[in-house]
């Protein structure tokens, strides 16, 4: 609310505006202040200066010279004229009759369309009927469709007595003012309010009105207000169109082609009425719903006469009502362009035909010219989603125009077209604050005036702390707040009687929502926003909770009007719905009819269009604009995403009403519904980060396809249908077949165009969770090949960051887990940054063309150059998930083969190990067997095969039944032969084969003990370490018990014996360190040369008693060292005399 | 029961001087009748008795054995080694039959189940040709021997001694050994440990060596 200024600035403006109207019709700053006024004060008082700019504009087409078409305006504009006059009359009467006809004019409105054929016709029996009076022409409307026509011009007339009741409001405003107090200022607002409720709540229930309108006059003085401002809106929109003909007229004069003004002309009325047919659509959309808001309020108040509320709620809704008022005035100026665009379609239509009969026979480079024109004006205002939101851009791109004073007008056009999707958006977004509104006015009437003043003295202060909070809150916390909402709403829902299955959906729908809360809370808080994202994100708090309080409201409201007794209105307002989807569908017939080369050029400009979209934030931003400007740009970034959020709240309400009767699928609903949710915050948060990128355009452009689809699927089934009941289940589901395959048409549509492609690609991953869990073939092949682009993406981010191996997908299955749902939203975002650093190029590009002259071919470059781009890198990232499934494939052939090869390595080891022991053992037995026990292992041996060794060299085994220190014991032992028991040969002859001999080991544990060995061990070492290997071995020639054998010992046991012992040995100080001499007492003579050099002699015994032990103890059997002294310079040597005699050194 | 003799070392001289000295009828006719006194010895009168043989095989051959290894028994088959045929000093006929009548006990006897000593099997097939009157002259006499399962000629007079203190002792201890073996069985057979009884037969013969 902006606050009034003085009493003398009010009336300094009222003023300055008489006297710019009166002289100057056209002038371009009487217009200028018009629009700063519309934007910037919301006061009663502009209503009375745009009712005199309406007469104004009408007096200016009265001056022009126009065809025979105009002079048919002309002829339409005396009739309102002559009825103006009866109107006052009626107005006179009662007040009944004037809400009575309202109610009926708007049947009239929605009606009117079904019928285009027919509006000629209906205008001959509107003039013929204007004699009659009201009354009877009312009756009339229930019987046939053509006196309907009458009340078009009743309704204009009303308009034109409103104007001259202007007056006695203006002096009631005014003594308001004086008094100066905030208070007062704003209560007129809320009535003007109230009627507006009030009067739609008569629309539905007559006994409610009848005792509203006894009760309070005031109510209907608001509602009158409130059509007086709704005239404002209209008056503007004549000026735009007006103001557009000038604008064209002045673009083919520079051709100096005669024939070229009359095209110009032809091209606003086919316009015109394209766009009057589907603004019938959007108007009647909402008020179905802040109707049955309305009754759910007035059940409540009929039922609890008191009702609180929580100052949160308070706050919210204050803030919230301050939206309410614009776009009341957008609803309402719908409706009414309705009539001006009626009109004009009608002139449109004779101008058309008078000119070909201007033409003559027609010039074929003509004609051909006008076709090319048609096609292209009709193919990008074809869109329904487009066409809805024209009347409101053309408002903001007149301001863009006086206020950056952009040079280029062609530049304007380019602009217009480009924001249509994000304004469709706002459009969608309007119907929200409709419900606070609501709720806040029967608060308000309940409560006292003390209560009032004491609770706007409350709020504030409380404002400012939900500003604070809010500056902290992150879209996790905002999941969070929805999910309380829902619990506020489960709350009321107690207050009603309910299905019991509708309360269990709830609660299911309930507990989900704060699951998915929940799991988001941790992830969202700990990233950095900046402040011009915390703004944007306060609205989008409010808004969002607004959102879904409404599309649950909404859903309980439509079932309770099915078990109230107003079951017939109901239906009507559905039939009233399905008039109006069933217009935009055959403008969508037309759509499918146009030409191919038409269809591809209007792709071509809505692809320019998005990227025009793009370019405009980035502009303007740049700029230093006024706070006006700014809070335009917030709510344009804040609409950008808010909005994809309450589609898809939509979607899952009409979810639950077709399958309310039927447990099991509600519940499937459900779960559609939360991932749903689930995508699409995933998306806002995209949003927030790069407002600019082109992921978050193709989502929202592939919603509003999604939408279109959606609604023209509904209006196909209207003539299958002959009734429609919410209840009846078996006929909605034979309705559901239609819409599916119409949406496969489309898709395929867009699929085919390859410019279209990217952006169609980019936006499905977050489209897919509305579709699943509906069954139909068609539906399913599409969702076949979605999930395999949708597996690609979850491959390729696992195989870059985790690491881990990728498993093959299974392309046949039909469902997606919620796995994949959960990684889906990273993959998103992998794709949004490439997306955008794609866009880059194509941007500058842009920018450095010349945009003065650019063309749809210059413009379908940029969209070109991106395409490849991101075709590589989907290519690219489709070759890396087959390079790592084929590794995958190796590794695993690798694996089988490694296990394949064990078996056949393992079995021939064993088989032929078992032969080889058999066939080649030898056996050698020890002499100390009884010659019974050998007599009888001989036979054994006999049978088995087995031969007897004749030395242990030749042996493999030798059998003793004690440890006796024999030469083949010791050389058994050396060698590491096993040494077993007689019972092995026996076990062997049991079993007929070979035994492992390890368990029949000699263990003769008096011997082990006595001289400190185990036989194992010994055996093992033996083996493993040769205890004289690398080492040279001397042996002496009387070394005991014979030179022989200590010598083949020594070989046993790998040492390398050394026979004769050449010169070099002595030429050094001292012997080698690796020569070992053993020797014995009887050969000392031989050992003098040695121990002359310092070396050591040892005995036999060092060897033989080191192989049982394995371990050599040179100390305790070193030979000669009493014979040897040694001191510090000589070394001293005991001769035979007794004396010992240094040696003297010889080098 | 059937009885076939191969000759498969007609190549070599022992296996000529088999063929000669002995032939194929006398050592089947050998065969069979070490057969019937194995049973009597056994008291196998019955069938169920004794072990299930149908068919036994003789076969002549030349091959190489450990040095002293005259003859084997595998289950049904007897081999008898050429070379020592050819080698045997004195009356080759009677040696090979009591080679025959020894390796014949072991295709009948039991084994206590692979538990008895190797010196009380072989000591028992040397007790059933001491009985048949087959003894060859360098056998040692009764009292001498080590222990009293050195096996073979020192076993067999053992248990000829043990015998004698009752009659039909070899023949329950070989229906006891049937399913296994303890040295208990002489406890329960004769009342007294084996080690007594060796200790009383050395006793009985002087204790010579």
């Amino acid at each position: 609310m902006s606050p009034i200024d003085s009493t003398g600035n009010d009336d300094r403006k009222i003023h300055q505006d008489f006297d710019f109207v009166d002289t100057q019709p056209f002038d371009t700053d009487g217009e200028e202040d018009d629009v700063c006024g519309y934007f910037e004060d919301t006061v009663p008082f502009d209503e009375d200066d745009d009712v005199l700019e309406t007469e104004a504009v009408d007096l200016a087409g009265e001056t022009q010279a126009l065809d025979d078409g105009d002079a048919f305006d002309d002829v339409l504009l005396e009739t309102e004229a002559v009825n103006l006059a009866e109107e006052i009359q009626a107005l006179d009467d009662g007040d009944t009759q004037l809400l009575e006809e309202e109610s009926d004019s708007d049947r009239t409105q929605v009606l009117e369309t079904v019928d285009d054929d027919e509006v000629s016709v209906d205008n001959v029996n509107g003039e013929a009927a204007d004699s009659k009076k009201v009354e009877s022409s009312q009756q009339n409307s229930y019987g046939s469709m053509p006196p309907r026509f009458n009340f078009l011009h009743a309704e204009s007339l009303r308009q034109a007595a409103l104007a001259c009741d202007m007056d006695l409001k203006e002096t009631l405003d005014v003594t308001n003012s004086v008094k100066g107090t905030s208070q007062f200022c704003q209560e007129p607002l809320v009535v003007k309010d109230k009627g507006e409720s009030f009067l739609r709540c008569s629309e539905k229930d007559g006994g409610v009105d009848q005792e509203n309108e006894h009760g309070k006059y005031s109510v209907e003085v608001g509602g009158f207000k409130s059509k007086s401002m709704c005239k404002v809106a209209n008056s503007t929109v004549r000026k735009l169109f007006n103001d557009v003909l000038p604008v064209e007229t002045n673009q083919p004069s520079l051709s100096s082609n005669d024939f070229n003004e009359g095209d110009d002309l032809d091209k606003l009325p086919i316009y015109h009425g394209e766009l009057s047919g589907l603004s019938y659509v959007n108007s009647q959309e909402p008020g179905v719903l802040s109707q049955d808001n309305a009754l759910c309020f007035v059940d409540r108040f009929l039922k609890d006469n008191i009702m609180e509320f929580d100052q949160e709620t308070n706050c919210l809704k204050m803030e919230g009502k301050s939206k309410s008022i614009p776009s009341t005035k957008r609803q309402h100026s719908l409706a009414k362009t309705v009539n001006d665009k009626g009109k004009a379609r009608r002139t449109g239509i004779y101008d058309w035909d008078d000119s070909r009969e201007d033409e003559g026979g027609g010039d074929i480079f003509l004609r051909r010219k006008e076709d090319f024109f048609k096609g292209e004006m009709r193919r990008p205002r074809s869109l329904p989603g487009f066409q809805k939101s024209k009347v409101h851009r053309l408002n903001d791109d007149k301001e863009d125009k006086k206020q950056f004073s952009i040079p280029n007008k062609r530049k304007t056009a380019v602009h217009s077209d480009s924001k249509l999707g994000m304004h469709i958006l706002k459009v969608r977004d309007n119907i929200i604050p409709e419900a606070t509104m609501l709720k806040r006015n029967l608060a308000n009437e309940l409560d006292e005036q003390f209560n009032t003043d004491c609770s706007r003295g409350e709020m504030e202060p409380n404002a400012n702390a939900c500003a604070q909070e809010m500056l902290d809150v992150g879209l996790d916390t905002q999941m969070a707040a929805e999910a309380m909402e829902a619990l506020c709403n489960v709350g009321d829902i107690v207050d009603h009687v309910a299905n019991n299955a509708t309360h269990v959906t709830r609660s299911g729908l309930t507990y989900k929502l704060n699951n998915s809360s929940t799991g988001k809370v941790g992830s969202g808080s700990s990233k950095e926003r900046s402040v011009q994202y915390d703004r944007k994100r306060k609205v989008d708090v409010k808004s969002k909770l607004q959102t879904s309080g409404l599309s649950k409201k909404s859903t309980k409201e439509v079932k309770q009007c099915t078990e109230d007794n107003m079951m017939t209105r109901s239906k009507r307002s559905k039939l009233n719905a399905e008039g109006n989807q069933t217009s935009s569908a055959n403008e969508n017939g037309r759509v499918s009819l146009s030409p191919i080369i038409a269809q591809r050029k209007s792709d071509g400009a809505l692809k320019r269009h998005q990227l025009d979209e793009l370019d405009n934030p980035d502009g303007n931003n740049g700029e230093g604009g006024g706070s006006s400007v700014d809070k335009r740009h917030f709510q344009d970034g804040v609409w950008h995403f808010t909005p994809i959020a309450c589609r898809t709240r939509r979607s899952l309400a009409v979810n639950q009403l077709i399958n309310r009767d039927i447990p099991s699928k509600s519940l499937r609903g459900g779960d559609i519904g939360i991932r749903s949710l689930e995508k699409s915050s995933g998306i806002g948060l995209q949003a927030s980060k790069a407002l600019n990128s082109k992921s978050t355009t193709g989502s929202s452009d592939h919603f509003e396809v999604d939408d279109n689809s959606k609604s023209c699927q509904f209006e196909n089934s209207v003539p299958k249908a002959s009734a429609v009941n919410v209840s009846d289940d078996v006929k909605i589901d034979t309705l559901d077949c239609p819409k599916r395959r119409r949406s496969l048409r489309i898709r395929q549509l867009s699929n085919d165009d390859k410019q279209s492609e990217t952006l169609v690609g980019s936006s499905k991953p977050s489209a897919h969770p509305e579709d699943i869990g509906k069954s139909t073939a068609g539906k399913r092949k599409m969702r076949t090949d979605s999930v395999v682009k949708f597996h690609v993406n979850c491959q390729a981010r696992s195989s870059s960051y985790d690491g881990s191996v990728i498993t093959s997908v299974d392309r046949k299955q039909g469902k997606i887990s919620e796995i994949n749902l959960d990684k889906a939203n990273p993959g998103d975002n992998i794709n949004n940054s490439e997306v955008s650093s794609s866009d880059e190029s194509p941007r500058e590009r842009y920018k450095s063309s010349d945009l003065a002259s650019a063309t749809q071919a210059k413009c379908k470059m940029p969209v070109n150059d991106a395409s490849p781009i991101c075709m590589g890198d989907e290519y690219y990232k489709q070759s890396c998930n087959r390079n790592l499934s084929r590794s995958c494939k190796e590794l695993h052939r690798e694996l089988q083969s490694l296990s394949d090869i064990r078996p056949e390595l393992l079995t021939p080891s064993k088989d032929s190990r078992k032969r080889r022991d058999m066939t080649d053992v030898r056996i050698l037995y020890s002499h100390h067997l009884d010659e019974d026990i050998l007599k009888h292992q001989k036979k054994i041996l006999a049978r088995l095969g087995v031969s007897v060794a004749s030395s242990i060299a030749d042996a493999t085994h030798f059998i003793a039944n004690q440890f006796v220190r024999t030469r083949n014991m010791v050389e058994a032992i050396a060698f590491g032969k096993p040494v077993v028991t007689h019972l092995w040969i026996e076990s062997c002859g049991q079993a007929s084969c070979f035994i492992d001999e390890r368990n029949y080991i000699l263990r003769d544990a008096k011997k082990e003990k006595e001289l400190g060995f185990s036989m194992p061990v010994s055996l093992a070492r033996a083996i493993q370490h040769p205890l004289l290997k690398g080492r040279r071995v001397l042996v002496t020639t009387n070394t005991k018990p014979s030179k022989e054998i200590v010598s083949n010992l020594a070989r046993a046991v790998q040492g390398q014996v050394v026979e004769k012992v050449g010169r070099s040995v002595f030429k050094g100080n001292t012997i080698a360190d690796n020569l070992l001499i053993l020797s014995c007492e009887e050969d000392y003579a031989s050992c003098v040369p040695f121990l002359e050099k310092g070396a050591m002699v040892y005995s036999s015994e060092l060897l033989l008693n080191g192989i049982v032990t394995q371990k050599l103890e040179y100390q305790r059997h070193r030979l000669f060292a009493d014979n040897v002294k040694k001191t510090r310079s000589t070394l001293w040597l005991k001769r035979d005399d007794r004396t010992f005699i240094p040696v003297t050194k010889s080098n | 029961v059937e009885y076939s003799v191969t000759n498969n070392a007609l190549s070599t001289p022992g296996g000529v001087r088999f063929r000669d000295a002995i032939g194929d009828e006398y050592a089947k006719q050998t065969l069979d009748s070490a057969t019937q006194f194995i049973w009597g010895v056994f008291q196998q009168n019955a069938p169920a008795d004794r072990k299930d043989i149908q068919k036994i095989n003789l076969f002549v051959e030349d091959r190489v054995v450990p040095n002293g290894v005259v003859a084997y028994t595998s289950k049904d088959e007897i081999h008898v080694i050429a070379k020592y045929v050819n080698d045997y000093g004195g009356d080759v006929k009677t040696e090979i039959t009591g080679v025959l009548y020894h390796e014949m006990v072991h295709v009948w006897q039991w084994n206590g189940n692979g538990q008895a000593p190797s010196g009380l099997i072989e000591g028992i097939a040397d007790y059933v040709r001491l009985k048949a009157n087959y003894a060859p002259s360098h056998w040692k006499k009764a009292g001498e021997g080590q222990k009293w399962d050195q096996g073979y000629d020192v076993t067999a007079r053992f248990l000829d001694y043990c015998n004698t203190l009752k009659s039909g002792f070899v023949a329950q201890l070989n229906k006891q050994m049937r399913t296994g073996y303890s040295d208990q069985f002489f406890v329960q057979l004769l009342g007294k440990t084996v080690d007594q009884l060796w200790q009383d037969y050395k006793a009985k013969y002087g204790n010579i060596p």
